[in-house]
């Protein structure tokens, strides 16, 4: 199972209608939350999205602050365009330039990270029981990771 | 440390020391995507780009570029755009 093709000009996005919708639901989710995020000061922007939003600099709050203060809306920009971006190909073709798959890869990224967040990922995590109520977001979790290294497999020329 | 010539020029070398910009480690992104990162954003070959991102996961960290501070700061930037941790301080004297 792939999740891109090559064609003459780029790649093609091979997703079922179940994966891409899948995928639609969760770029949307991120794409709403970061509107929200663009014009919220860092320190009022909810745990699991300040992920996207890390120090400058290290071991020095104060430049910190004047990092975020001067980046915060461009990098939520930057984030959301690539988001949306990513769901206008995924809602009106498939056919991605190497471009627009780059932004793709960056965009399938930024949400794994969000979710990584929230179910608090770390080196040692095995797999999930069944019965974890957050079986359904690890899944999720999961398949970004599938559909993120498929991307990257992708742009590097490698097999498809 | 500044000598007794350093002070009488006015010279400070606080000034002159490069900075550096770290990437640091976390559980989440995948090894594949920070080496391409590293290719895309710095040029690197696959062998240096994939050297560094080991360093970052076998040793926590990694410094990935340096020059002037105003260089440091688009490479962080840029990194924070891709979801890479990174961060940038003055390279030890």
């Amino acid at each position: 199972m792939t999740a891109f093709e090559r064609t003459a000009t780029g790649h093609r996005c091979v997703l079922d209608e179940q994966l891409r919708s899948a995928l639609l639901t969760v770029l949307g989710e991120l794409r709403d939350e970061l509107e929200k995020a663009k014009t919220t000061p860092y320190d009022a922007v909810p745990a699991h999205l300040r992920r996207l939003f890390p120090a400058g600099y290290h071991a020095n709050a104060e430049q910190n602050a004047e990092y975020r203060r001067l980046t915060h809306d461009e990098l939520a920009d930057t984030h959301q365009r690539a988001i949306i971006e990513s769901i206008e190909l995924l809602e009106r073709r498939t056919e991605l330039s190497a471009d627009e798959l780059d932004r793709f890869v960056r965009a399938v990224n930024a949400t794994r990270l969000v979710v990584g967040t929230i179910l608090d990922v770390s080196e040692d995590d095995a797999e999930p029981a069944a019965n974890d109520p957050m079986v359904d977001l690890w899944e999720i979790y999961d398949f970004l990771g599938w559909v993120l290294y498929q991307g990257l497999t992708a742009l590097s020329g490698g097999p498809e | 440390m500044s000598t007794v010539t350093d002070i009488e020029r006015g010279s400070d070398t606080t000034l002159d020391r490069p900075w550096i910009v770290i990437v640091w480690n976390d559980p989440i992104n995948l090894m594949a995507y920070v080496t391409w990162v590293f290719q895309k954003l710095f040029g690197y070959s696959v062998e240096k780009a994939t050297a560094l991102m080991l360093d970052v996961h076998e040793k926590g960290r990694a410094v990935v570029s340096n020059g002037t501070r105003e260089r440091a700061e688009v490479d962080v930037q840029r990194l924070h755009e891709h979801g890479l941790w990174a961060t940038m301080q003055q390279e030890d004297a």
